[in-house]
């Protein structure tokens, strides 16, 4: 990273900056010549008499086409000046944008190869600070970097010399505030520098507050401790405050000093000099003169200032920017194969004093394929223990072999690629369960092709600002690396072993949860369809008996009320209930089927339940949103709708505040909400009625699909499809789950594969939120295993002797058998499956070999 | 079976004995109803806990234990709570519970459960009171078991 903000802009950006100075040259004339056109039509075409006048190109103009001509000629110059300027200002904004873009990339790309203890100490919310906002002004400013001085610079020699070479002694009474603007501008400017960079470290210190806050904001509730935190992040302010007040204080007081000096010398010309001319001492003719040129000199000079505050300013940031991003880890570990390599550590100690967790005197030896114990509580020296083998450890002592090499810097980095370390906190990256077991196999080439509609682009600008080209929505996976012919295979495998891990219904549920359109995947659909009719056949009892089906003439306990009016699905999974009753069509044929009234009724009952609920109670304000009848902040509107409804009756209510209320009976589905609203069966009798009436009447409804026993229902999950029904709200809990016994009847129809290869694929939410932990942590495993690694680290993860840590523990032994395994347990049992076991306490490792004999004679 | 009903019985189960009123219709009204036939598993021992459920109607079966070494060791009536333990001690199901008969239950949300608890400092307390009370009878019963192992111990040693 360059040390000093000028520095970084040229080397970056010294062509662009040349440009932009060749085109404020170009300028320069145009401008000129935009001032003499106007003298030119003054002095020649209005007061000229001598007509016609020969101009240039030998053209000859009478007195009016004179003026014309001169009035086009102006006014063309000033659309070419403004074009000049507008194409300096895209340029000056796109060098500066560019270079806004690579610091920003280049500070990201630092925080990530920094070194792992100075990560922990500062707070990412720090780094988010410094790459959004301090930096932020180096793009506006990177563009008149070289541009400003130069020009304004050249601006005032010209001027300067112009004078000179008439009146030297006019020239230097011009300039002779100079040398006071020139050293006080920059002390008082070093002064706001210095402060800018206190504001800067005071920034970062609230961010790393906030953070600190906001992480143990239970703990802050808890302990009532929220005063105190307020009063910190207020002293933050407080001082903040006080900078940027001393900040601007001291930028207008060098504006104040600017203007009254640059008033100051006219001041003298006129005294003094217009005291000589009275005097007789001095022509008037020279005064008018003086007083001319210093003032095409004070504009640049002025300009020149200006950007000499801007800079300092700016450059502070960058410094400071600098300073803390400066150190990298930039040497690069060198790579260690690990295969049939003893692995050991001889007194290794980590840099955190084994008081804190860290680890002392580490000496242990791990032979090619053979399986440890290692025994203790994780914080007393555990953990460190294991991240020193996983090379995230730094040693501040002691040695790391690999066969006869001696690993100097950063231990096993080197050999990360063959490492895999799993520990309780697993981490979800976006995207699928695929997504997450192919992150061990992230290639670190760039994928070439892309469908992304402006790569070029992408590509090229890219390289301009010293970013990486890449795509991440491309294939990433780096399938030779693990032994994978192609995509296809990876898939096959992949869910091949994630069933061996226990997951294969975890994958066949989620695969059912999908939703598909029929022009993506015909071949689900087909056999979605294949199923459901043969399940309309002959399906098994206790599979009927979880599910309800599709049935015109009934009312279905698990369909809203919406689905069961229309005896439709949206094909829009996100519409609601309000954006049904807000549909113009909808309205006409609920109206055509007389149960308009009916609806406003149902829902004006539900509102009043909820109210009843909701507002007897202090209940928090989630719930309400919790159960889809209304929206965040709704609430309040329905209590009003409703209290006029109880007061002047429903006819008194607007045409769509009914429909509103009707909007809210539309989301009520009978079995999961038991208000009790259709326990009358009039009314279910009702509802039947209307569904008869619409489905006779209305035909296709744009944006629904029927319930139909022949067609695929996109809006619909692939279960719903498969049964032609919905799994009923008040069975979910039976074991074994409807998931479970779909599964035989899809197999046999071969639509399982699909059904599963769906479930791979399916989105997670963030950060795996609708995965358990258990789910994670067998993911984190696949992911370890199709990397293929030497060395796998199983810290506090499947390190018991439960059958069912036994069982993936056997998977990985199965899919890499070569594999040295290290499990880190509390629990002693575990050194039943290990070559040997090494007993960690306070920080120091002790070689444990037989615990089993010792238990054999015990 | 409709809410009214349900915060009816509710009301009736010891554990929301001190809760108020309005609480339990917000409590039954977050939960959502279950039903299952005679022999099926409402819960499985060592699966991950997501729910803790209130009998509403019929009989269960506790069993721990796995496969042949399953033994039974309570049943649960009308209007007890189960499955809150793993909930709050964020641990796999101690034990496997199934219908016995008919049965109909009010299933929770651990989320909300524990939301509800946070909130209301008298349900909490109950909570723990009956599961003091439940340690209290298992301590009693591992004494008897040790008191018992010993003897046997003493009698064949």
């Amino acid at each position: 990273m360059e040390r000093t903000l000028q520095r970084f802009v040229w080397k970056n950006s010294w062509r662009d900056q040349l440009l932009i100075v060749v085109l404020s040259f170009i300028s320069f004339p145009l401008i000129l010549a935009t001032l003499y056109i106007p003298k030119l039509i003054v002095d020649d075409a209005l007061r000229g008499t001598d007509f016609p006048v020969e101009t240039l190109f030998g053209l000859s103009f009478e007195q009016v086409e004179y003026l014309l001509a001169l009035c086009c000629a102006l006014l063309s110059l000033i659309v070419l000046n403004n074009g000049v300027k507008y194409v300096i200002n895209i340029k000056k904004g796109l060098t500066g944008e560019r270079l806004l873009r690579r610091l920003r990339f280049e500070i990201f790309s630092r925080v990530t190869r920094f070194p792992l203890r100075r990560l922990r100490a500062s707070s990412s919310g720090e780094t988010v600070q410094m790459i959004s906002a301090e930096v932020e002004p180096v793009g506006g400013f990177a563009g008149d970097l070289v541009a400003t001085p130069v020009y304004q610079g050249g601006q005032l020699l010209v001027y300067l010399g112009f004078i000179i070479a008439q009146d030297l002694v006019l020239g230097l009474a011009a300039i002779i505030f100079f040398p006071i603007q020139g050293y006080i501008v920059p002390k008082v400017q070093a002064i706001v520098v210095a402060l800018v960079q206190r504001r800067i470290r005071n920034v970062r210190g609230m961010t790393g507050d906030i953070s600190e806050a906001l992480e143990g904001i239970e703990e802050m509730r808890v302990n009532s401790a929220t005063r105190w935190h307020l009063a910190k992040i207020s002293e933050r302010l407080y001082v903040n405050f006080k900078l940027r007040y001393r900040i601007f204080v001291l930028k207008y007081a060098i504006k104040f000093a600017n203007n009254v000096i640059n008033h100051l010398t006219p001041f003298f010309f006129y005294s003094i000099g217009g005291y000589q001319v009275i005097q007789g001492n001095m022509e008037l003719g020279a005064l008018v003169a003086i007083i001319a040129a210093y003032k095409d000199i004070a504009a640049p000079w002025k300009e020149l200032l200006r950007f000499y505050q801007s800079f300092s300013d700016i450059s502070a940031r960058y410094d400071a920017v600098v300073e803390i991003y400066a150190e990298v880890d930039e040497t690069v570990p060198e790579r260690v194969d690990l295969s049939d390599r003893r692995v050991t550590l001889d007194s290794a100690a980590s840099l955190l004093p084994a008081a804190a967790g860290g680890a002392e005197e580490v000496t242990l030896a791990l032979e090619p394929g053979g399986t440890y114990a290692l025994i203790g509580d994780g914080d007393q020296g555990r953990h460190s223990v294991m991240r020193m083998l996983a090379g995230l450890e730094e040693l501040s002592g002691g040695n790391v072999h690999v066969g006869d090499q001696r690993l100097t810097h950063g231990g096993l980095a080197g050999a990360w690629d063959q490492i895999a370390y799993l520990t309780r906190r697993t981490t979800i990256v976006p995207g699928s369960i695929r997504d997450n077991v192919a992150y061990g196999l992230l290639s670190n080439e760039t994928p070439d092709e892309s469908d992304a509609p402006d790569w070029h682009r992408r590509k090229a600008e890219a390289a301009l600002t010293g970013a990486l080209p890449d795509d991440p929505e491309a294939d990433w996976t780096d399938y030779a690396r693990g032994g994978f012919e192609n995509a296809q295979d990876f898939d096959s495998r992949a869910i091949a072993l994630l069933a061996d891990l226990g997951m294969d219904a975890d994958l066949m549920a989620r695969g059912l949860q999908t939703r598909t359109g029929s022009e993506d995947t015909p071949e689900i659909v087909e056999a979605a369809l294949k199923l459901r009719a043969r399940l309309a056949e002959d399906a098994p009892d206790d599979l009927m008996n979880l599910i309800e089906r599709w049935d015109e003439d009934a009312f279905m306990e698990n369909l809203s009320l919406a689905e069961n009016l229309f005896f439709s699905a949206p094909e829009d999974p996100s519409m609601r209930g309000a954006d049904g009753a807000a549909r113009e069509d909808l309205r006409r044929h609920l109206t055509r089927a007389g149960i308009d009234e009916t609806l406003a009724e149902f829902g004006l009952e539900i509102c009043e339940v909820l109210f009843d609920l909701f507002g007897s109670s202090d209940a928090p304000a989630s719930f309400e949103s919790r159960f889809g009848f209304f929206g965040r902040g709704e609430m309040a509107e329905f209590e009003q709708i409703v209290t006029r409804a109880r007061k002047s009756g429903l006819s008194k209510l607007k045409t769509d505040e009914r429909w509103r209320l009707a909007g809210v009976a539309f989301e009520l589905t009978p079995a999961r909400h038991r208000l009790g609203i259709f326990d009358d069966p009039a009314r279910r009798e009702r509802v039947i009625e209307a569904r008869r009436h619409i489905l006779r009447e209305a035909g296709k409804i744009p944006g629904l699909t029927r319930f139909d026993p022949k067609v695929y229902l996109p809006g619909l999950t692939l279960i719903e499809n498969i049964l032609g029904g919905r799994p009923r709200i008040d069975r979910r809990d039976v074991t074994p789950s409807l998931e479970a016994r779909l599964e035989a009847a899809m197999s046999e129809l071969g639509a399982r594969d699909f059904v599963i290869s769906a479930g791979l694929h399916a989105p997670l939410r963030r950060g795996g939120g609708d995965l358990s932990q258990q789910q994670k942590r067998r993911i984190a495993m696949a992911r370890a295993i199709v990397s293929g690694p030497k060395l796998v680290l199983l810290d506090g993860v499947f390190e018991g002797r439960d059958d069912d840590s036994d069982r993936v523990r056997a998977v990985l032994r199965e899919n890499c058998p070569d594999v040295t395994l290290v499990i880190g347990a509390d629990d002693p049992e575990i050194a039943e499956v290990a070559d040997e076991t090494y007993l960690v306490e306070n920080g120091r490792v002790r070689l444990h070999s037989n615990i089993r004999e010792e238990e054999a004679t015990a | 079976m409709s809410l009214s009903k349900e915060v009816e019985i509710l009301s009736n189960t010891p554990l929301f004995r001190g809760v108020e009123l309005a609480k339990l219709k917000l409590l039954a009204f977050m939960s959502e109803e279950r039903v299952f036939h005679d022999g099926e598993t409402i819960m499985r021992q060592g699966e991950e806990a997501t729910a803790a459920f209130v009998l509403l109607d019929g009989k269960a079966d506790v069993f721990v234990g796995t496969g042949s070494d399953e033994q039974r060791v309570a049943s649960i009536g009308q209007n007890e709570m189960f499955g809150e333990m793993a909930i709050l001690s964020d641990m796999p199901r101690s034990a496997t519970v199934r219908a016995s008969g008919d049965v109909r239950a009010l299933r929770f949300d651990k989320s909300a459960l524990l939301q509800l608890m946070r909130e209301t400092p008298n349900m909490a307390l109950e909570v723990m009171r009956s599961l003091a009370n439940r340690l209290e009878r298992t301590t009693r019963e591992l004494g008897r078991a040790r008191s018992d192992l010993a003897l046997s111990r003493g009698r064949h040693g």
